[in-house]
């Protein structure tokens, strides 16, 4: 599943066999899996759209629009009501147009390293939203090109990989600037159905070409993990914005499925609750589908973290681990007891080369170890 | 049924990067082009969205025409001029066509002029006082104006927006991905980048290239000359001398603006349909974000006022379908119609076929 792809530390694929989104939704849970779940979502239904005249008071708010003749108010249509009319889309096009104008200048693109993504500025001071896998790791130089093709400096802050949420905090400038920013919009107000709009630069920066935008309608929402929707996806894209019809941040873009229709987007509540250990530069959790591991296990009995095996073949072999060690440290943090090593384990990522201090008879000794992946 | 079909595919999720491309199973690309499941309730093109289009096409549609070959359509096509003249994508076309009008009939259709650079072919059907397509002014489109493509019914056949407004492309460039230096009268190898054409052809630091398409190459430029006048996708045949011996090496040349594998780019970009066959080297166009087949080119791209703002030429990557401005081919046609880019006679002969087959 990894094949080819060594030299690329951000490259990764989860392939979710014969799981298909509209029989079974794709959720996550507290660990950070992505498992299945037998949930028959309404898509699966085929409903033929009935004509409904609108309610009274819709008729009323109808006719207030001076330039429309059309029977479905704006913000009906925006929330997900069909359209019904040339007049209904003139209405859905005016806004959006209008939107794009104003939200777009916020969308930026990020190149971390070899890694090229997207992101949007949330603050006049200069936060950038993006995603975990762009930025890597906290404290990494990103290099930022506004909407109008200036170039600007960062820093990689927090990631939380498990969410796929990272922060980039553009550089003090002097004179100091003010960035222009879009607001984060509330998630959890966030309904299938709704209209939305994606934004970033697919396939990497181009000169000449904005930020380049695709309007779709929000399909589900996966426990509070992902909003998936129609706005398509790809290479480049991660880390842009997914904007509500209001220009407010609902989503920022993640991964994507195989179908059109599985685009996956990180809700913009996870920013908010998180908001305090991305500012901070805390890197924690891993990317779903790949656990990290070492390859020990602990005494069956035992209330410290003494390795009771090292399986052959795993990271924790090659770094000369040896049953009987009592591990103190484990990446510069104290180590209590069995349990509190794997939940350290659990927040590195694959790759990432670690410290590991240990006791070994009457020796203290420092042990160099690289976290292995164990697919799932 | 519905469940039925929809277990057939497995579900790909993969990170969005550029550069840092993903791999991925055959089996994730392997997205059956036949089969298109009926877009869901809250889908942008369920059918309920598309109806509202009717009244936007409704004469576009007219002027819509259904390319075939073999009883089956391999691209749409534009009435451009009520005496028959119907403009195409020239890439997608066999040899022998015939075009499906709007009121059923099917006419015989015969190649008249072709634009390689913008890929337009212009064909004259056995028919005449067609409805012609009413121009639209594509500079004025901005990002987020909805877009609709036709077809010869009475519904679009995919709706979409304005993604990013009209632009020159910028001329795709070829990458090998070495670095040479000169040893003696030969270019040799001093790097491989990862993931590059150099790097899959399996070509190693130390490596001589003798010869690349059969040219001798005396120094690194000769070697930058040859690859700067080829395309992306292309594929070179390299004589590499290494360690006293001769071999002969094929490479799929990679593209200078990405970093990585093509085919790998490629397989990402794939995801969810199959693309073009030619998708590249358009002097101008307009990117939109409607799902097309590569066999619904060729056709009016429509703003809400009914007028073609573009003729959709390729279907580019998951994201992006590319149209041919109005403002840009309107005088080009103008050209073509009036013989100037005259169809070679050995070139797509296209086959005279009798009315109403």
């Amino acid at each position: 599943m990894f094949n080819r792809s060594h030299s690329y530390r951000l490259l990764r694929v989860v392939l979710v066999r014969g799981l298909s989104l509209r029989e079974r939704t794709l959720v996550r849970g507290a660990n950070g899996h992505v498992r299945s779940n037998a949930v028959v979502l309404s898509a699966t239904v085929i409903v033929i759209a009935c004509i409904t005249s609108a309610l009274p008071s819709q008729a009323e708010e109808a006719r207030s629009q001076a330039t429309r003749e059309t029977a479905t108010p704006l913000a009906s249509l925006l929330q997900g009501d069909a359209p019904q009319s040339l007049a209904d889309l003139k209405a859905i096009q005016t806004h959006v147009q209008n939107l794009i104008q104003q939200v777009l200048p916020t969308t930026v693109a990020v190149q971390v390293g070899l890694a090229q993504g997207s992101g949007v500025i949330i603050s006049a001071e200069g936060f950038v939203l993006t995603a975990a896998h762009v930025t890597g790791e906290p404290g990494r130089t990103a290099r930022l090109v506004l909407q109008d093709g200036t170039v600007v400096s960062g820093t990689t802050l927090g990631v939380y990989r498990t969410l796929d949420a990272g922060l980039i905090k553009i550089n003090q400038t002097q004179p100091a600037r003010e960035w222009q920013y879009a607001t984060m919009g509330d998630s959890n107000n966030v309904a299938p159905g709704q209209w939305c709009l994606a934004a970033g630069h697919p396939g990497g920066f181009q000169a000449d070409r904005p930020p380049v935008v695709r309007l779709g309608r929000v399909l589900s929402l996966n426990d509070n993990s992902t909003i998936t929707t129609d706005c398509t996806l790809i290479g480049g894209d991660s880390g842009g914005p997914l904007f509500g019809m209001d220009g407010k941040v609902i989503g920022v873009n993640s991964r994507i499925g195989n179908p059109l229709t599985v685009n996956l987007h990180v809700p913009v509540n996870t920013f908010r609750t998180e908001w305090d250990r991305l500012a901070r530069s805390d890197s924690w959790g891993h990317t779903p589908g790949r656990d990290p591991f070492i390859g020990v296990q602990g005494g069956p009995e035992s209330n410290d973290a003494t390795i009771h095996r090292v399986f052959p073949g795993t990271p924790a072999a090659d770094a000369g681990l040896k049953p009987g060690d009592l591990v103190l440290r484990f990446s510069g943090r104290r180590v209590a007891d069995f349990t509190t090593l794997q939940s350290y384990v659990s927040d590195e990522e694959p790759g990432n080369r670690v410290t590991v201090v240990i006791q070994r008879d009457e020796r203290t000794l420092e042990l160099q170890l690289v976290i292995g992946a164990r697919n799932n | 049924m519905l469940r039925r079909r929809t277990s057939l595919y497995a579900v790909a999720i993969c990170c969005l990067l550029a550069g840092n491309v993903q791999a991925t199973e055959p089996a994730a690309s392997n997205w059956p082009a036949g089969i298109r499941l009926l877009p869901g309730e809250n889908e942008r093109s369920h059918r309920s969205i598309r109806a509202a289009f009717r009244e936007a096409v409704s004469h576009a549609n007219e002027c819509t025409v259904s390319v075939r070959s073999d009883g089956s359509q391999v691209a749409l096509g534009t009435i451009i001029h009520a005496d028959g003249y119907v403009v195409t994508k020239a890439s997608e076309l066999p040899e022998n066509v015939t075009c499906q009008l709007s009121d059923g009939r099917q006419v015989a259709a015969k190649l008249v002029a072709l634009h390689p650079d913008y890929d337009l072919a212009l064909l004259k059907v056995n028919a005449s006082r067609l409805p012609a397509i009413h121009w639209g002014d594509s500079s004025q489109l901005n990002a987020g104006s909805w877009l609709a493509t036709t077809s010869l019914t009475e519904e679009p056949t995919a709706i979409g927006i304005v993604s990013s407004p009209a632009r020159p492309l910028p001329k795709p460039q070829a990458m090998l991905g070495v670095g040479l230096e000169q040893f003696g009268e030969l270019p040799r190898i001093n790097r491989v980048i990862d993931g590059s054409a150099a790097a899959n052809a399996g070509l190693q630091i130390g490596d001589v290239i003798a010869k690349v398409n059969g040219q001798a190459m005396d120094g690194p430029q000769t070697v930058s000359a040859t690859i700067r006048n080829l395309l992306p996708g292309e594929r070179v045949s390299l004589v590499i001398k290494r360690r006293g011996r001769s071999l002969s090496i094929p490479a799929i040349l990679g593209d200078a603006t990405r970093i990585g594998n093509l085919e790998q780019v490629e397989l990402m970009e794939s995801l969810g349909g199959p693309l073009s066959q030619r998708r590249t080297g358009f002097p101008y166009v307009l990117e939109h974000d409607t799902v097309l087949r590569p066999k619904d080119c060729g056709g009016p791209l429509v703003d809400l006022d009914g007028n073609a703002v573009g003729i959709n030429i390729a279907r580019v990557s998951r994201v992006s379908s590319y149209a041919l401005p109005a403002s840009a081919i309107k005088p080009i046609l103008a050209d073509m119609m009036a013989g100037k880019f005259p169809a070679p006679t050995n070139g797509l002969a296209l086959e005279t076929v009798s009315a109403g087959e």
